[in-house]
């Protein structure tokens, strides 16, 4: 068996060795909509679907207005967000097998919702490389191992882990982690001038806004009902993945270690003055900030207190 | 706590680099274009004014709404049990086009679950469990997932069994009855789904004859054995057909 294969068996076994610890119930299979916002957000999947081969179009993306350096910066640019983006597929799925084993025959808005949202990510992941490609051609590897262990979490087997509430597990991905993509994509639009880099991130907004609805949701329709202990993992599992993840440079190049940086940073800054699908690290400053503030207002109606996270460059947040 | 998990080394790393992103499988990637300019909605796009239920009797529409629920039960396995697929695919690195196909693959699962539960409910009634307990074995799962996290199960034989061998049972099964749909909205659901079963088994014959230069002797006895099983452990235990 070559390393590789062996690795995948190492990784399978794990998987296996999680969806063992669920007892799947799945009679009576209950389908009417319990949460209606939730069935509602699957509804407008449905209804909002694209193609990101027909519905953006790419003969008008018109490279020859741009330098050389420029199109180097951003082909690394859209090839990162790529590597950002790939997860998605992987861990949404996991997610709803996860309902699938742990709701027996409830939950039905959010497995139909979740049935729909790894190809929601699979046509973001197309979008981010036709235009790494077509910017010049996608990176496969960040050919560094500060970034690429930055960019590689095991989050898919942490959505299979019991010992996670699902709870703790959507906070964590869904309301902080996807409302910073979010976020980032709408300061992203903001600075993109190209029409053609516009649709792609409006488009690819409009699906993350209606994941990050499904999280806030969700986390409305359960965290009322937990219990003390419920409430901790949540608030746990946020803390941590703030310190330990967003802010070691998960979505935002500027706080990946230092050596790690170069020469991501530089690319993202030339893609952003031109108006090809990036903001400054500035303004990525301040949209983490607003992310943070926003999330602690919203956990603070349900009395969850985040505790501030230190940060040596950040300071206090 | 998952950090925590992550940081103490509980789960294990997928080594993701280098991630290629294209096409190598010129068929597949078709396939995973074309499903993405035929989406559809259960609720719009079938002529629910059209079905009529009250032209039928009610031991008709009994017979219906056990039909459609029952349909319904078996659809949800491609929610819950199929999706595995994907991840067993992003683990051993597969080639992307299978990763895209796949998730849109999941996503036509759901839409015919709901577009199932829709047709019973329209018809009067979605039954959520089958009425005699011991069939809850045989509708209840045909263990996919299981097997797709199981590196002892190779990826072939997965797909010979679930892809090939029990699509293309359920494929002909309702080629065979969606001619007999005479009830326009019965027929335009029965259509719609067929058109995606097509490509989901397109998919599967597609891999496999990409796979099949370099099956090993072993790969064949694991298809053997695996498509056996399929249909001696799930199709012949009435999972399809009582």
């Amino acid at each position: 068996m070559s390393e590789t294969s062996e690795h995948a068996a190492r990784l399978l076994r794990a998987y296996q060795a999680q969806e063992q610890r669920f007892v799947e119930r799945r009679f009576p299979l209950q389908f009417a909509p319990e949460v209606p916002v939730l069935r509602e957000l699957y509804s407008q999947a449905k209804a909002f679907h694209w193609n990101p081969e027909t519905d953006i179009a790419w003969d008008r993306l018109d490279t020859s207005r741009h330098t050389k350096a420029t199109l180097e910066a951003a082909r690394r640019t859209w090839s990162r967000r790529a590597w950002s983006v790939y997860p998605g597929l992987t861990e949404s799925t996991a997610l709803l097998i996860r309902f699938c084993l742990e709701s027996g025959s409830l939950g039905m808005d959010a497995k139909l919702f979740l049935s729909f949202r790894p190809a929601e990510e699979a046509k973001h992941l197309e979008v981010c490389h036709i235009l790494a490609e077509r910017m010049g051609g996608y990176e496969s590897d960040p050919g560094e191992a500060g970034l690429a262990r930055a960019s590689n979490h095991p989050f898919g087997q942490a959505a299979l882990d019991a010992d996670v509430p699902v709870e703790a597990y959507v906070a964590a991905l869904g309301a902080l982690d996807d409302q910073l993509d979010l976020n980032l994509y709408l300061g992203h639009l903001r600075s993109a001038r190209d029409e053609v880099v516009r649709t792609a991130i409006r488009l690819i907004a409009s699906d993350r806004a209606r994941h990050v609805a499904f999280a806030w949701a969700f986390l409305g329709s359960r965290v009322p009902t937990l219990d003390a202990g419920g409430r901790a993992a949540v608030i746990d599992t946020v803390r941590e993945f703030l310190a330990h993840v967003v802010l070691a440079g998960y979505r935002n190049t500027w706080l990946l270690p230092e050596k790690s940086r170069e020469p991501w940073l530089a690319a993202e800054e030339e893609t952003a003055r031109h108006g090809l699908g990036a903001s400054s690290a500035t303004q990525e400053r301040g949209i983490l900030r607003a992310t943070i503030a926003q999330l602690r207002e919203r956990f603070a109606s349900w009395n969850l207190v985040l505790p501030v996270v230190d940060h040596p460059e950040l300071g206090t947040i | 706590m998952l950090v925590e998990k992550e940081r103490t080394g509980a789960y294990v790393l997928e080594q993701r680099y280098p991630l290629p992103l294209r096409s190598a499988m010129p068929d597949v990637w078709e396939l995973w274009q074309r499903a993405k300019t035929l989406e559809w909605d259960p609720q719009t796009d079938i002529p629910w004014e059209e079905l009529h239920p009250e032209r039928y009797s009610a031991e008709q529409l009994l017979a219906a709404q056990m039909y459609w629920s029952r349909r319904t039960w078996g659809e949800y396995g491609a929610i819950s049990e199929s999706p595995a697929l994907l991840l067993r695919f992003a683990l051993e690195r597969r080639l992307p086009d299978l990763q895209f196909f796949f998730t849109m693959r999941t996503m036509e699962e759901g839409r015919h679950a709901e577009a199932s539960w829709l047709m019973a409910e329209r018809l009067g009634r979605y039954f959520p469990q089958p009425q005699n307990p011991p069939t809850v074995g045989a509708v209840g799962t045909h263990g996919v997932r299981r097997m797709a996290f199981d590196p002892e199960t190779s990826l072939e034989g997965i797909f010979a069994s679930l892809v090939c061998a029990a699509e293309e049972i359920l494929i002909d099964v309702f080629k065979a009855t969606v001619h007999k749909a005479t009830n326009p909205a019965v027929r335009r659901l029965m259509e719609l789904i067929l058109r995606d079963e097509v490509r989901h088994i397109a998919f599967g014959w597609q891999c496999l004859d990409a796979w099949a230069p370099s099956f090993t002797p072993e790969t064949v006895r694991n298809i053997e054995a695996a498509v056996t099983a399929m249909i001696e452990n799930v199709e012949f235990r009435g999972y399809r057909n009582l």
